[in-house]
């Protein structure tokens, strides 16, 4: 009996430690005065690898403020909160498909360009215009360099060549292909391979996209998320997704390995942006511009990998010597110019939706 | 004699696969821990440096900490109203003992999301705020029944009796709630918590829905790592907990062990008359 009670306090002494390590800590990283003692706090709200830790931490040392880092799952989750006016964030990482819903639903407010000193260390090419809803950059600054959505081909083991996205439907990669499952690329890669805008809500061309992704379903083995560990074990030869980069900067065997073709590809940028209705948008604008330091973004890029947003010759002393060696850095360049971009509307996401439900049952 | 071997075997070859079917993905994860790989999807080399990058990094313990935290409350809670709730149903008669008793199965038959969204909107709407206190509400409202079940079955199990010889002998209804029946079915309230705890640690959508700005779980951190692949500091993280697990399971077993090997001698021992 005394000795189940002992046991009993022990188990609960591990619990309750495990818990206090959570206590008087809101996700951020404190410091040695600890959180509560800080002025002021800022939350962020942002994808995991769009923003070092490192980083993280030396803004609340140099601001002696708290960051309350939030990892976004979705964004559509976001918007929802946020137009429910439950929503205390401060800096919101937006990807560029999404920028026009939050400008129309005015939850974005203007940047402070004067605080945004390190404006000028952002390679000009990402800042010439930006994402549709925003395109004089009122809003927004992109966080990296573009990336892409498109068909990701393993040369070692796809069975035939593939030059359009009409090529998933080659009864020669059957199970062999990896398919987003985010309906707005999903649909907008097979209207923008049928000839039309990849925004498009045309009711005529939208099934003739939903045609398409009928022939090529039968060849798809999954739908999902991640590609990565379909690509990377074999399991699939070809996807359709947003991983290439991933793919390109885990591991150097992968630079020869894999390979995106372009005229599949639809480019898309991160964005980071003020809320509205945030209380410290000082202090936001003056965490965009630390983001953009060359220290910052060295760190980054050492962290996550991924496209540099800031200009070459600020950040080639601070990275490995083989990083712009990777051939999916130019060929990501090559494709900025003539790329083409989705903007996405609720209306355009309900009937994308109900037609991939339709797509999935089979009808 | 020949045959009984052979039965032998196969039931033992039968509990090792069984054992290899739970066991294999952590033994994978724990391997994977150690992977140089960020992506982590295949194996590139071998490193620890995952290990102490876990060691410095506050932010990811402290996510770990708030998910504990609000699992043990929301377990302390499941826990506390489930048994009250099983409790009052055994006392209780008649159609609105039964409606209330099928009503708690809801939770468990309406998807998660829904209830997530709905949870939301209350909450909005009420002018609730979001954050640690509302995902407790939250999670509560998912583990609730399977206390709640677990306890009752618990309570139709035992003997009525009992009860009646407590109160019989002068003991009063409260005296005889924490000194008879609360005893009597502890192995189910027990259960019932260890069931919400752990139901409550890798619960995602409703507390994606009900976190605040300065609130994030370990399922929601490694929900986001999906996009970038999960990092192999969350294998690690997973591999010291798994380890504190079975360490904490491995000393119980010493101790009840050490106390039964005690007692047999005790037993054996010749007393002096």
């Amino acid at each position: 009996m005394k000795m189940n009670k002992t046991l009993s306090v022990l188990c609960m002494t591990v619990l309750f430690a495990g818990s206090l390590s959570g206590c008087g800590n809101d996700g951020s990283s404190p410091e040695e005065g600890g959180s509560a003692s800080k002025g002021g706090t800022l939350n962020v709200l942002t994808w995991e690898g769009d923003v070092s830790d490192e980083t993280v931490a030396d803004f609340e040392e140099e601001y002696g403020v708290d960051v309350n880092i939030t990892y976004v799952e979705d964004t559509n989750t976001i918007l929802a909160k946020m137009l429910q006016g439950n929503s205390e964030y401060d800096v919101i990482d937006i990807e560029s498909a999404y920028m026009k819903s939050f400008v129309d639903a005015e939850l974005l407010a203007p940047l402070d360009y004067d605080k945004i000193t390190n404006y000028e260390n952002i390679d000009p090419v990402y800042v010439e215009k930006g994402a549709m809803g925003d395109e004089k950059l009122t809003y927004s600054l992109p966080i990296t360099g573009p990336l892409y959505t498109g068909v990701v081909i393993n040369k070692e083991t796809c069975p035939i060549e593939i030059d359009s996205f009409e090529d998933l439907a080659d009864p020669a990669l059957e199970g062999q292909v990896w398919s987003t499952n985010a309906t707005i690329s999903l649909y907008a890669g097979a209207l923008k391979a049928l000839g039309y805008s990849p925004n498009s809500q045309d009711e005529k061309e939208l099934n003739e996209a939903q045609a398409l992704l009928q022939k090529i379903k039968p060849n798809i083995k999954a739908f999902g998320a991640s590609s990565i560990s379909s690509l990377e074990t074999g399991e699939c030869s070809v996807a359709y997704t947003y991983d290439y980069n991933i793919l390109m900067f885990d591991d150097k065997a992968n630079w020869d390995k894999f390979e995106i073709v372009p005229e599949t590809t639809l480019g898309y940028c991160q964005y980071w942006t003020v809320a509205a209705s945030s209380e410290n948008q000082k202090l936001a604008n003056e965490f965009i511009n630390y983001t953009y330091s060359a220290e910052s973004a060295i760190k980054l890029l050492n962290e996550w990998g991924g496209v540099p947003a800031l200009k070459r010759e600020l950040i080639e002393e601070g990275v490995a010597k083989d990083y712009f060696e990777n051939p999916m850095l130019q060929e990501f360049a090559d494709m900025w110019p003539d790329h083409e971009e989705l903007s996405v509307s609720d209306e355009q996401t309900a009937i994308m939706d109900t037609l991939y439900n339709e797509l999935m049952s089979g009808e | 004699m020949k045959k009984k071997k052979i039965i032998n075997g196969l039931h033992k070859t039968y509990v090792l696969l069984l054992f290899l079917f739970f066991y294999a993905p952590v033994a994978v994860m724990i391997l994977f821990s150690f992977n140089t790989s960020k992506a982590n999807v295949v194996w590139q080399g071998f490193t620890t440096k995952w290990y102490l990058k876990l060691m410095g990094d506050s932010e990811l313990w402290g996510i770990f900490g708030t998910t504990v935290l609000i699992a043990v409350l929301t377990t302390i809670f499941a826990s506390v109203v489930g048994t009250m709730g099983a409790i009052g149903y055994k006392k209780s008669k008649g159609k609105l003992a039964k409606l209330i008793t099928n009503s708690t199965y809801f939770p468990i038959v309406i998807p998660e999301i829904v209830l997530a969204v709905a949870l939301f909107m209350i909450f909005n709407t009420s002018g609730f705020s979001l954050g640690i206190p509302a995902i407790v509400i939250g999670n509560t409202t998912i583990c609730l029944p399977y206390v709640y079940i677990t306890v009752k079955s618990r309570l139709v199990g035992m003997e009525p009796s009992i009860e009646e010889a407590s109160l019989d002998l002068g003991a009063d209804r409260i005296y005889t709630l924490f000194h008879i029946t609360i005893p009597q079915i502890m192995p189910g309230i027990v259960s019932g918590a260890f069931m919400a705890f752990s139901l409550s640690l890798d619960e995602l959508i409703i507390t994606s829905f009900l976190a605040d700005a300065g609130t994030t779980t370990l399922p929601m951190k490694v929900y986001s790592m999906m996009k970038k692949g999960i990092s192999p500091e969350i294998n690690a993280l997973a591999t010291v907990i798994f380890t504190v697990s079975i360490l904490c399971v491995v000393i119980y077993l010493a101790v009840d062990g050490i106390r039964t090997i005690k007692a047999v001698k005790a037993r054996k021992k010749p007393r002096d008359l």
